[in-house]
């Protein structure tokens, strides 16, 4: 039996949650233009007031906003309220070199950890489970929104942030923790040390846990749903939109449904603008359809992903977006030709090697070099040499057939390729230190 | 029948080699032969210890990637041309050598080789057949 957190807006009919959306935008226009030095300037050039705004429809007209814009608006200039309606900021991990500051009012919370708790109660999270939550605390969303979310349900919640794995083992012990919030490359990594100190999957109390806040695939759903024994549900979210729960995955995990009473999504060519139609593959585009402090509209992601409203078993009616194929901004162009690290970790998932690994890309006489160093299982080790090359040719070829070019594959020895807790470092690209 | 070999998959990076080392020391067994294999990105350490079981627990316990196997190893005389005859009377059969060092021994007309191939049993049987001294666990 699915169950919701608002039954009576998650399962809306599609005309309603149209005319919900088309309401919020025209009054939410008029507030950014109001408001929004930086935005009615952007509005004015391209010649558009907040009257051309009748509905959805209209929304093709609104210029985009992007990570440059937030660069330049640092560190207030998107701000839409007086800084004294605010009560917190968050702020991502500036990891592309641009930190953005998120603003809310206690409304922006609210809405916020409800999208929360919509996605726990899709996991399976009641007032009877404890939560433990491993994201960061902190300016990261993670942790704060699923804190927030995990409250209004009334779970026992565990702000445990993340690090400091022994203990989050021992708590997860001790309390019988249920649901486990975490980034997936932690969850896989604490999966790891439980089976290293020799806990079986039905030892662990868990029975769901929602990843997010990195790119992972369907193979390391399976490893991590298999090590510990639960189901892995995905979350989506970005601090600029709100925070995690922008989308969730219900009990179908087949896409996710994104909050559409509060954000609304499009998917454009990332080249030309364009609004693609519904089906079709290309950048992923959020406007804040109620946000007052942040309300950034037709905001680009540049995640790479897909949007369908196929009927889903869940009950639910939100339009659901498959899982980003990367981030623009983690796609690399190797030899002139597009890779993924998604596409990485595929390969070396099903050719059953462990999802650590790292690439590295450099230039040298001109020429881009392509190395991928994985970490070995310790079950895999023949003592010759022979055998190591034949393995790393093996990979090679695999990644190969994925990507089209080949790599330079290093099998190196367990554990030697640095693990984060937080977000994993996958690439280093070193061509930029020499432009 | 064979003798135990143990190997362990070290790092290219300094230091790593007598962290090995040290742990084996520590672990009280005694190294009989050493003999390093590497890459550009990591060396493979293979080693004849009087206790490899012990050896291994210590190095695994230390997070190391290591594992106890069997080899063939063989006495040859120690003159000019026996470990060529040696080595003609596998081709002869058709054994592939993987590889091959030599471990010390109190013998002085004595060189002890160690072998690694595809089939230790057939390999034993070989060397027997053509008069060669094969080598167990307290030989050496």
């Amino acid at each position: 039996m699915e169950r919701y957190y608002q039954p009576e807006i998650e399962t809306m009919p599609v005309e309603q949650i149209r005319a919900v959306q088309s309401e919020k935008l025209v009054k939410q226009v008029k507030h950014a233009y109001e408001h929004v030095a930086y935005y009615r300037s952007k509005m004015d050039e391209a010649g558009v007031s907040p009257e051309d705004i009748r509905g959805t429809e209209d929304l093709y007209k609104l210029p985009f906003l992007s990570k440059e814009d937030l660069r330049i608006a640092y560190p207030t200039g998107m701000l839409a309220v007086p800084m004294s309606e605010c009560v917190r900021i968050q702020s991502t991990s500036g990891t592309t070199g641009r930190r953005v500051i998120a603003f809310y009012t206690q409304e922006d919370i609210k809405l916020w950890e409800e999208c929360c708790a919509r996605a726990l109660t899709a996991a399976g999270a009641t007032k009877e489970d404890v939560v433990q939550v491993s994201y960061g605390y902190g300016l990261f969303t993670g942790g704060a929104g699923l804190n927030g979310g995990s409250h209004l349900i009334g779970s026992l919640t565990l702000p445990m942030s993340s690090g400091n794995t022994d203990r989050q083992i021992q708590f997860m012990m001790d309390l019988g923790s249920t649901v486990l919030c975490c980034t997936p490359s932690y969850a896989a990594y604490i999966g790891e040390t439980l089976k290293e100190q020799g806990y079986k999957p039905e030892d662990i109390p868990l029975k769901a846990g929602i990843f997010g806040a990195e790119p992972w695939t369907e193979e390391m759903r399976q490893s991590i749903e298999e090590t510990l024994g639960i189901k892995a549900y995905d979350i989506y979210g970005l601090t600029e939109i709100s925070g995690p729960g922008v989308s969730f995955e219900c009990s179908e995990q087949g896409g996710m449904h994104i909050n559409e009473d509060h954000f609304l999504a499009e998917i454009i060519n990332p080249i030309t603008g364009e609004v693609l139609p519904e089906g079709e593959k290309g950048e992923l585009v959020f406007t804040c359809l109620d946000k007052a402090a942040f309300p950034l509209l037709r905001y680009r992601t540049r995640d790479i992903c897909q949007l369908f409203r196929t009927k889903c078993s869940c009950g639910r009616t939100f339009i659901r977006m498959k899982k980003p194929m990367g981030r623009s901004d983690d796609m690399m162009i190797i030899r002139g030709v597009n890779v993924f690290p998604s596409q990485i970790e595929a390969v070396l998932l099903k050719e059953g090697y462990s999802a650590n690994y790292q690439i590295v890309v450099d230039r040298v006489n001109n020429t881009d070099t392509f190395d991928v160093f994985v970490e070995f299982l310790p079950e895999h080790f023949e003592d010759t040499v022979r055998d190591i090359a034949n393995k790393e040719r093996k990979l090679q070829e695999a990644i190969r057939n994925m990507v089209g070019i080949s790599p330079k594959v290093h099998l190196s020895e367990p554990k030697t390729i640095t693990r984060s807790e937080g977000k994993a470092v996958r690439v280093i690209d070193r061509r930029k230190l020499h432009d | 029948m064979a003798v135990k070999q143990l190997s362990i998959l070290a790092r290219n990076r300094k230091g790593s080699l007598r962290k090995i080392i040290d742990i084996i020391a520590a672990s009280g067994a005694d190294l009989r032969s050493i003999c390093i294999a590497d890459t550009e990105d990591f060396g493979i350490l293979r080693v004849i210890s009087d206790k490899p079981d012990v050896a291994v627990e210590a190095l695994l316990d230390a997070g190391y990637t290591a594992r106890v196997r069997k080899v063939v190893a063989i006495a040859v005389e120690d003159r000019p041309g026996a470990l060529a005859e040696a080595l003609d009377i596998l081709d002869d059969a058709g054994i592939n050598l993987e590889y091959m060092y030599s471990v010390i021994n109190g013998e002085k007309d004595k060189a002890y080789m160690v072998l690694r191939v595809d089939d230790n049993a057939r390999t034993e049987a070989i060397f027997r057949e053509a008069g060669i001294q094969v080598l167990q666990e307290e030989d050496i």
